[in-house]
């Protein structure tokens, strides 16, 4: 009897321990683009268009339906304090301005190719970045690195105007493999319906009809 | 058993207890109103002169492409209620963020706005300078114009503008009322009840008939003022002219003036345009 409790006891030690570190391994938040998970790295790419403004620019988030943009959703927290870095890797986009804006501050990026916010998510978080008024063909590679407790996750965002050939760096991984986007940015699986794509073959970004 | 559970009830009080902490007096949030006599109204001639308070002036660094910025007017419109004509704030719209506009599109960026973003060395928006002071995120507005509002005021300063034609005659009356200020005198237009495109904040989409108030239109005597001194007990007039531009709204208008030195804003005023038919 003694020996059985004993076992028991042990069990129910082990059930607590594993019990208590499972929330460490699960995924805490995740990036969303137009409402569709996206996974750790994942690329997306804004093709410039006519904003509200009237100027040219490629944003994250639509001027008229913000929320259905790129957002940093929670996962298992109600509320949680993050470490984000956006950091641009390349940029021969003729903007007149870059911002980015979370955690209730908009930041100009003038010169700078990295910049950091701590704040505090709530549930969700906005993850706004534009390149304003472009004045002429280029793209723009950044990665926005965010981290929430242990976890680590992100995001490449890849603004284009034009068609480009040499965009080595679009995404390093993909290299020697096509990916299709459509014109929101999002990756397309199999092959698409007629319309018209983005197609990224690591080497060059390009503009496609398919009849 | 009963036992038991009195031990269980007793223990659920203390904890209850526990959550009852006494709050120190100055650590309490009280939505305390500050009242403002209007006593700049008028200037008395001779004699030593009365002491005047503070007028806090509030410099909001903002722009329509500025998501987060219609925030910083939330607390504006706050500070306003509670602080009444002790508070002037002015938009100024500078930076990365500011819009020109376009054939399409409305703009209320000036040329100045950019230069003044430029010399205080911002980095973000929406910021402000209060009594300029270090650049303030919105967030620590409050208290900052709060600190500011409670320290003695050294002049008097009484606005008039008067619109007749298109010229607008605008006269600024000082009065020294605490030793010597020596720095500048500077004097802009503002314009209420501007409708145009606002970029808004959680996830709203952009506003394209939002109102913009207190939006800083042109300096009228220069980006930095003019040289201005005042003894105690002197009084001090200025007056200047200014060409009214056909895009504003004659109805709207208003004239801020305020000395500022290195130690920051030493009194400001605001005042409408008066229109004369």
């Amino acid at each position: 009897m003694n020996k059985n409790n004993l076992r028991m006891k042990k069990l129910f030690t082990l059930c607590v321990g594993l019990l208590s570190v499972l929330p460490f391994w699960a995924q805490s938040f995740e990036f969303q683009y137009e409402g569709q998970s996206l996974n750790d790295d994942e690329t997306i790419v804004i093709v410039a268009e006519e904003d509200l403004f009237g100027d040219l620019s490629c944003e994250t988030n639509s001027m008229l339906d913000p929320s259905n943009g790129l957002v940093l959703k929670l996962l298992r927290n109600a509320t949680a304090t993050a470490a984000a870095t956006l950091q641009i890797t390349h940029n021969s986009l003729t903007a007149e301005s870059l911002q980015w804006c979370m955690g209730g501050e908009c930041t100009p990026l003038g010169n700078q190719a990295s910049l950091t916010k701590r704040f505090t998510v709530a549930g969700s978080e906005t993850v706004q970045f534009d390149a304003t008024n472009i004045s002429g063909e280029g793209y723009l590679l950044a990665t926005l690195k965010v981290t929430i407790g242990l976890e680590t996750r992100q995001v490449n965002i890849v603004f284009v105007n034009g068609d480009y050939d040499g965009i080595s760096a679009l995404s390093q991984k993909e290299s020697g493999k096509e990916a299709v986007y459509d014109l929101h940015g999002r990756k397309m699986q199999g092959k698409p319906s007629s319309g018209i794509y983005i197609i990224a073959d690591g080497k060059r970004v390009r503009k496609v009809a398919v009849k | 058993m009963l036992k038991q559970y009195t031990y269980y009830i007793l223990a659920f009080a203390c904890l209850l207890l526990a959550g009852c902490d006494r709050i120190a007096e100055d650590e309490r949030l009280i939505y305390e109103p500050i009242v403002m006599e209007d006593d700049q109204d008028d200037i008395p001639e001779e004699g030593k002169p009365e002491q005047t308070k503070r007028v806090v002036l509030l410099e909001d660094f903002t722009g329509q492409r500025c998501t987060n910025c219609p925030k910083a007017t939330d607390v504006i419109e706050q500070l306003q209620e509670v602080c009444g004509s002790a508070l002037v704030a002015v938009g100024i719209h500078g930076g990365p963020l500011a819009f020109a506009g376009n054939a399409r599109t409305v703009g209320l960026k000036i040329d100045i706005g950019d230069e003044y973003y430029t010399h205080w060395n911002l980095e973000y928006q929406p910021v402000g300078l209060v009594n300029r002071h270090a650049p303030l995120s919105y967030s620590e507005w409050i208290d900052a114009v709060k600190e500011e509002l409670a320290k003695p005021a050294p002049l008097r300063l009484k606005g008039t503008a008067v619109l007749e034609g298109n010229v607008i005659a605008i006269s600024i009356d000082a009065q020294g009322t605490n030793g010597t200020v020596d720095g500048k005198l500077q004097v802009w237009l503002l314009e209420d009840g501007i409708k145009a495109l606002q970029l808004m904040p959680d996830n709203k989409p952009a506003d394209q008939e939002y109102i913009h108030n207190h939006v800083l239109r042109t300096a009228v005597n220069g980006t930095w003022g003019e040289d201005f001194s005042i003894k105690e007990g002197e009084t001090v007039q200025r007056t200047m002219a200014l060409d009214l531009e056909p895009k504003w709204n004659r109805e709207q208008l208003s004239i801020v003036a305020f000395v500022y030195n290195d130690q920051g804003v030493q009194q400001a005023a605001k005042t409408k345009v008066e229109i004369i038919e």
